[in-house]
């Protein structure tokens, strides 16, 4: 990149003696493959998250390859930090060694929990832990923390238990060779289903198990209202069960299960994996018995007032397009199993759900659960309410939604279990895919002609971020405020990807996008909560109308004017990518790599041990890095002629250059900016000090501002070393790294800008303000949607703002650095101004207009 | 006299690429078989050739090179599609003096596997276009 600075510099600094810290040289040097590795990371990771839209098809290898290729540069990146600061930053290696090892264990397929080993409670499951809880135990987690929808209170013990409890004892032989002699056909099924069970009956369970499962246990009873004993229904939770295969009444369900007796009903539950029932159904499936995992769910009983059960479409009758709901008073285990005994209400589905129907029958008992007797009794139901529906209209409707927006989220119809309780709850108690004849479904919809009838506003535009299918009413959002009035139902329809979308997005059902990047923390969102999103577009704002119906299809990446209800059906038989096990390791791992935690570099929170993802442990470097290079003290050290120059500048601003590719006279001192040999760094400076961009010195700063200013004035300059240092740009004739303090605000540009285009970049760095948080925010907003405009990849969190840029030719690469210049020149006051939300819209109209002047 | 459906094979030791592959062009409407051994994918391919052929090439004690090969030999009208995770310019020159009709990169999208198909497809079609 950089060539015949070797000899150059060699010759130059073999002058200064040898120090135990790093030259200048060395550290630029360092800092520069810093950066190399830093941007290669962040590529990794880019292409990591692309992946998690669903539109590529990729293998666990790919995940295998790229996680460990970007583990490796952040590793690199310890290393040349470390070459900086000897020493300085050494708790870096033990957190990426822990890290590592987490990603490690992942690929190697065990599930790292976040807790403990054994036990999970429900309000930290959610759907990547799937691999470690069991479809039941995850559909519960995924119902309570992504839908909202309330459960009872309970854990999970996870896969890990059986694996420790049946796969790693001295027992595993001895099942193993039964399961052996069975396969052979030397035992019959019944006599390997009672000896295996009787093995597993009699077992130990490892005191760490029995300790987890006796804190979570006390950590409800905290929880709950009343202090009596609590009582447990004891639930199967397979690997594979209620998601590919349903396993209906295959395993075993205990209810009433006292908490001092939970023990023994885990290791029942545990035992009914080897019924003869699940030997002949898992030999039926084709399902290897080594690929057998058992994970159990404890849930608190619920004090039931009606119990039932909803198919989100009538599977006997999909064509008539209705919910089927069916509940009886009590518990509800006579209307599970697909008896539907019990009063049956129907409901049309439609824009808005509509009853159609219901046949009441006499309920005359209910079933309740009796602590005294430990058992379901059975009651008299009171004579009043034998013949009356036992759900209301409201009920109905409220269990209607719930089961709605489960099915929305699985995008498969539901068959979902529910309880009223006592206290008007309403309770779900377990969700999963409705088996619907797939010839039945697809009778429905005709996909072609269809879509025949339909009119494509557009398609093939913009990046898929999550696939789907949504229907519903445009909301067209152009500034932050109109997040105020979000329709229920709607989708949204936005200019940029901002973060703050994120308030709002469980009232949506699809968003689509102008402008943005497929990673960042609303894509993230999208995916979590699988609403089908669409960015990048450029045309969505201006072609889709406030109000308009429209269908989204995500997965084909097209839009539709008008409902196309059918495409749902269609959806229904398609296969989830979402459930497979490789992506949900790619989620896992993401989570391990992406979020970013530490975000402000002047707290005090932002050291090492706070690192909590890889990404974080990048961001951590990268700001020490810069902090360590413009240090003042690093480039005191070279004198005369090739030291620091100073650029006269027509602005009120100072700029030292060091050019690492050029020697000047001895005796200058100063250069005129038209001198600058770096062509990078005078594209930067002709748009900073653009008269455009200056024209607005007299700006009108309000009393409050100037006057909580003047409080803060020399605080931060006190701690943060970056403040002190003056203004620095390092460059040879295609490279520049460009630091920046104007007022309080401080940049960084690193970019290249040379005649091989697939090395080009630029990376762009902003933080800080002047006056309180709000108004610093709304700065950094709007330099990040500046930067958007411009093509950037931009990541905004508070008031930090990271802009990349690469691959594009010389002079591209020459014009944006010219326009960043600008932007920061441009925004440099403005977070004084920023007094409302709206003028956001204004200011970016008028740098538009300076943009234009400066041409 | 009413059209056969395309008949496509597709060969990878990953579950997972077979699973998604699979539905997606049976969507698109060819008959699709897919395997994730080498010899039971020989085995089929031998007793009814199929139209297409898609396959990975490094596979866990499979090498495609070879599966391919072995088909070409034993039609060599079929169309065949390399899907690969070791993409590199050697491998690709070799598949291509096998007479390969695309070579892609994993991971990829599914608009691209599409469009390799119906490339395949369409040689397919014009083929039985001049023998009918």
């Amino acid at each position: 990149m950089i060539k015949g600075i070797k000899g150059f510099l060699e010759g130059f600094f073999s002058l200064f003696k040898k120090q135990e810290f790093p030259s200048f040289r060395e550290l630029f040097d360092h800092f520069q493959r810093l950066i190399e590795e830093n941007n290669r990371a962040l590529e990794l990771m880019a292409s990591l998250g692309e992946k998690l839209s669903g539109e590529f098809i990729f293998d666990s290898r790919f995940i295998e390859q790229t996680t460990l290729s970007l583990a490796d540069s952040v590793y690199k990146m310890i290393y040349h930090l470390d070459a900086m600061t000897p020493g300085k930053y050494r708790k870096l290696f033990s957190v990426y060694t822990s890290l590592r090892k987490q990603i490690e264990e992942e690929l190697k397929g065990n599930v790292v929990i976040p807790e403990g080993k054994f036990v999970l409670p429900y309000s930290k499951i959610d759907d990547e832990l799937e691999d470690a809880v069991g479809g039941k135990n995850a559909h519960l987690g995924i119902a309570k923390n992504i839908l909202s929808l309330e459960i009872p209170e309970g854990f999970a013990i996870t896969t890990r238990g059986f694996q420790v409890v049946i796969r790693e004892s001295d027992r595993w032989g001895k099942i193993q060779h039964l399961l052996s002699r069975w396969e052979g056909g030397e035992i019959s099924s019944h006599e390997v289903s009672e000896r295996i069970q009787s093995i597993i009956l009699s077992s130990n369970i490892p005191w760490e198990l029995k300790e987890e499962v006796k804190k979570e246990i006390e950590r409800i009873r905290h929880t709950q209202t009343l202090s009596s004993p609590l009582y447990f229904a004891v639930r199967s939770s397979c690997i594979g069960e209620d998601s590919e295969h349903s396993f209906a009444g295959i395993y075993k369900s205990i209810l009433g299960v006292g908490e001092d007796k939970i023990i023994e009903g885990y290791k029942e539950v545990l035992a009914s994996t080897y019924s003869e029932r699940a030997l002949e159904y898992r030999r039926l499936k084709g399902i290897s018995e080594w690929e057998v995992a058992m994970a159990v769910g404890c849930q608190c009983m619920i004090d039931a007032k009606v119990s039932g059960v909803v198919y989100t479409l009538d599977p006997f009758h999909p064509e008539k397009d209705r919910l089927v709901v069916a509940a009886t008073y009590g518990l509800g285990e006579k209307l599970v199993g697909g008896r539907l005994e019990g009063d049956k209400f129907f409901i049309n589905r439609g824009e808005t759900p509509e009853p159609s129907g219901m046949e009441i029958v006499r309920k005359e008992k209910k079933l309740i659960f009796d602590p005294t007797s430990r058992g379901l009794v059975e009651k008299e139901v009171e004579k009043s309410l034998r013949d009356r529906p036992c759900l209301k209209m409201d009920e109905i409707l409220s269990v209607v939604r719930a089961s709605l927006s489960l099915e929305r989220y699985f995008k498969h119809p539901q068959d979902v279990e529910f309880a009223i309780d006592n206290k008007e709850r309403l309770i779900i108690l377990q969700t999963r895919p409705l088996s619907i004849d797939k010839k039945k479904a697809q009778m429905v919809c005709d996909l072609d002609a269809i879509r025949e009838r339909f009119k494509v506003i557009f398609q093939g535009k913009g990046d898929v971020v999550q696939e789907g299918v949504a229907m519903g009413e445009v909301y067209v959002v152009r500034e932050d405020e109109d997040l105020n009035r979000v329709p229920e139902g709607c989708i949204l329809v936005s200019t940029f990807s901002s973060p703050s979308i994120a308030r709002v997005i469980k009232r949506i059902t699809g968003i689509i996008t102008d402008l943005g990047s497929p990673i960042g923390h609303l894509a993230t969102l999208a995916r979590e909560f699988r609403i089908p999103m669409l960015i990048n577009t450029k045309v969505a704002t201006a072609t889709l109308k406030n109000g308009q119906k429209i269908t989204l299809n995500a997965t084909e990446n097209a839009i539709y004017d008008g409902y196309l209800r059918e495409l749902c059906y269609y959806e229904f038989t398609e296969e989830k990518f979402e459930e497979t096990r490789e992506y949900r390791l790619l989620k896992r791992i993401y989570k391990k790599i992406s979020p970013l935690n530490l975000v402000d570099p002047t707290s005090r929170d932002f050291v090492p041990e706070n690192c909590k993802s890889l990404h974080d442990i990048i961001r951590f470097i990268h700001e020490k890095a810069v902090v360590e290079l413009i240090d003042p003290s690093n480039y005191r050290e070279i004198k005369k002629g090739n030291g620091a120059l100073r650029i006269k500048l027509p602005v009120p601003l100072e700029m030292k250059v060091i050019e690492l590719d050029r020697t000047r006279g001895e005796e200058e001192k100063e250069i005129e900016m038209e001198e600058v040999s770096s062509m990078p760094l005078r594209s930067f400076l002709e748009g900073l000090t653009n008269p455009s961009a200056w024209s607005n010195t007299a700006l009108p700063l309000d009393m409050k501002s100037l006057v909580s200013s003047m409080g803060k004035t020399f605080r931060l300059e006190n701690t943060d070393p970056r403040f002190v240092g003056g203004n620095l740009a390092v460059v040879s004739k295609d490279y520049a790294n460009i630091s920046l303090r104007m007022g309080y605000h401080f940049c960084m540009v690193d970019t290249l800008a040379s005649s091989n285009v697939i090395d080009n970049y630029i990376y762009f760095r902003f933080f800080g303000g002047m006056s309180d948080d709000v108004r610093r925010e709304r700065r950094a907003k709007l330099i990040s949607r500046l930067l958007t405009e411009q093509d950037f990849l931009t990541e905004l969190k508070g008031d930090l703002v990271i802009g990349r840029l690469k691959g594009i030719p010389r002079e591209e690469t020459l014009e944006k650095i010219f326009v960043l210049g600008l932007v920061v020149a441009y925004t440099r006051q403005l977070d004084v101004k920023m007094k409302e939300e709206g003028l956001m819209r204004y200011y970016l109209k008028e740098f538009h207009k300076i943009l234009l002047e400066s041409q | 006299m009413k059209e056969k459906k395309i008949s496509i094979l597709i060969l990878d030791d990953e579950p997972i690429v077979t699973k998604r592959l699979k539905p997606a062009l049976e969507k698109k409407g060819y008959r699709v078989e897919t395997f994730t051994r080498s010899i039971d994918a020989l085995t089929s391919f031998r007793n009814n050739p199929f139209d297409i052929v898609i396959t990975d090439l490094k596979m866990e004690g499979i090498d495609g090179m070879e599966f391919l090969t072995e088909v070409k030999e034993l039609k060599p009208e079929t169309e065949v599609i390399v899907i690969t995770g070791f993409a590199t310019m050697d491998t690709a020159k070799e598949s291509f003096q096998k007479g390969v009709l695309d070579f892609l990169a994993k991971p990829f999208r599914l608009s691209e596997i599409y469009e390799a198909v119906e490339k395949a497809q369409k040689r397919i079609l014009e083929r039985r276009g001049k023998t009918s």
